[in-house]
């Protein structure tokens, strides 16, 4: 994009990136956005992150483009001077997009190249304080994002560590199961927690009917004196009925201290969420923890339990195989994207991994496909 | 060195050979409207091929407009989708930072 950009801009083709929901929150230590303003913040962190000089517009908060367009995370389409569309596809793709604009506008006489365009690597905000102190929790399963809202925030602070709450199987069905609550501090924030002040507290309200446990825990106590590593919790929820439409939603309150990394602020922050049980389709699919994550030793995420176990199940073909694979993560950052798949082995190979289709190869995902291989083929 | 270097083409040569042979005929044989026509999920195909099919179904087609949204630019002004794509070539691409 960033080449075609210099290569057809001056000829009056305008670029833009929509900036939408996350697509795999957790990633890179960035969450989900609550608000506008957030989104906006988030394209500023874009912008300084990656270096790119393509025109940034945000989708609305009630995702209205990116629902029109499929829901996939990645579309692009090319439009005429008129409005109409001339070129779609449901994934970006430089070159195809190259012939587009060829095709459409002209030949350039001297191509831009990645090379001449000497950009950075990406340079994603790291905290500075300690992180991999706190263990992240081992998940049942692969589990749902639910619809959460924000209700109040005693001084209308923003919510420097967002909720996010996923349910296990059962949980949508049948109102039994396990909630995942993961307390996430904000990286477009940059705070951390402060340990020497007491432990934050959550507590949650529950309709008649819906029993939670627990249904308040306090945090646990952490050694060093500031870090920046999510907390979570898993609730048994049992309610003597299915969740149903309008029903009365959960009212999780919690309680924390957040303190700036410049160390010159560190306030209380008392914030209430509503719990919809049901499945939020804009929340994306968080790595970092638990069963859906990245390889061991992906970056951010040092030893995390939801990495890819490196140790053999009595099978050397498949963990032959799954070291192979996992040398193919050339950034180290505990996903497989298509480009780093040997070009050979690209299409076959990419697209029967990536079995939900958000683009990477997760430790889940290739342990499935490792599964389905026959089993004569595994040597 | 050499040891190590043909243990890499064959665990190399292994890869190719699992791959291929897990991919179902369907992502073989055909084109894409045909294979997908009927067929869910459950009957072999990808994630991806479902997002793909649902991205063919809802966006835009070829010589059809984008809807007219309210986006809003960085500064945080509400934008016409329709007005800023109006006079130009656009490229348009959704994205995030993770």
């Amino acid at each position: 994009m960033e080449t075609l950009l210099r290569d057809y801009g001056p000829e009056g083709v305008e670029f833009f990136y929509v900036y939408k929901t996350l697509a795999h929150p957790g990633l890179n230590g960035y969450v989900q956005p609550l608000t506008l303003a957030e989104r906006l913040m988030h394209i500023a962190e874009a912008k300084r992150a990656l270096g790119t000089e393509v025109t940034w517009i945000a989708d609305n908060m009630d995702n209205e483009l990116k629902r029109a367009l499929g829901d996939v995370p990645n579309a692009e389409l090319v439009i005429d001077p008129e409005g109409k569309v001339v070129a779609r596809r449901a994934w970006s793709d430089p070159s195809a997009l190259s012939a587009d604009l060829e095709r459409l506008v002209g030949p350039v006489d001297d191509p831009t190249s990645v090379a001449d365009l000497d950009m950075p690597a990406p340079d994603y905000y790291e905290p500075t304080v300690a992180t991999g102190v706190v263990p992240r929790l081992q998940l049942p399963g692969r589990m749902q994002p639910l619809e959460i809202e924000l209700t109040d925030s005693v001084n209308d602070l923003p919510a420097y560590a967002k909720l996010r709450v996923e349910a296990g199987p059962g949980v949508l069905e049948e109102g039994k199961g396990q909630l995942y609550l993961g307390f996430v501090l904000d990286p477009i924030y940059r705070v951390h927690w402060n340990n020497l002040a007491p432990q934050p507290e959550y507590s949650i309200a529950s309709p008649e009917g819906v029993e939670l446990n627990p249904a308040t825990a306090t945090f646990p106590e952490v050694e060093q004196e500031a870090d920046a590593d999510p907390r979570e919790f898993l609730v048994e929820i049992n309610a003597d009925h299915p969740p149903s439409e309008g029903e009365e939603p959960l009212e999780l309150t919690v309680t924390y201290y957040a303190c700036d990394n410049d160390n010159t602020w560190c306030i209380p922050v008392t914030q209430s969420y509503e719990i919809s049980l049901v499945a939020d389709p804009d929340g994306g699919r968080a790595f970092g923890r638990g069963a859906g994550g990245r390889f061991g030793g992906g970056r951010g995420i040092p030893g995390g339990p939801g990495g890819m176990p490196g140790g053999g199940q009595g099978r050397p073909g498949r963990n032959m195989m799954r070291e192979r694979i996992r040398s193919w993560d050339t950034n180290a950052d505990g996903l497989i994207v298509r480009d780093e798949v040997p070009e050979p082995m690209r299409e076959r190979f990419f697209d029967r991994a990536d079995t939900n289709g958000d683009g990477v190869i997760d430790a889940e995902e290739l342990d499935s496909m490792l599964e389905r291989m026959p089993r004569g083929r595994q040597r | 060195m050499e040891i190590r270097l043909a243990r890499q083409t064959l665990s190399s040569l292994l890869v190719a050979v699992i791959v291929l042979s897990i991919a179902p005929p369907a992502i073989a044989q055909g084109g894409v409207r045909e294979r997908l026509q009927g067929i869910d999920r459950g009957q072999g195909f990808s994630g991806r091929d479902m997002m793909n099919r649902k991205f063919d179904a809802v966006a835009p087609g070829i010589g059809e407009s984008m809807p007219d949204i309210t986006v809003y630019d960085d500064a945080g002004n509400p934008v016409s989708l329709e007005k800023l794509l109006q006079g130009h070539h656009s490229v348009v691409i959704l994205g995030c930072l993770t």
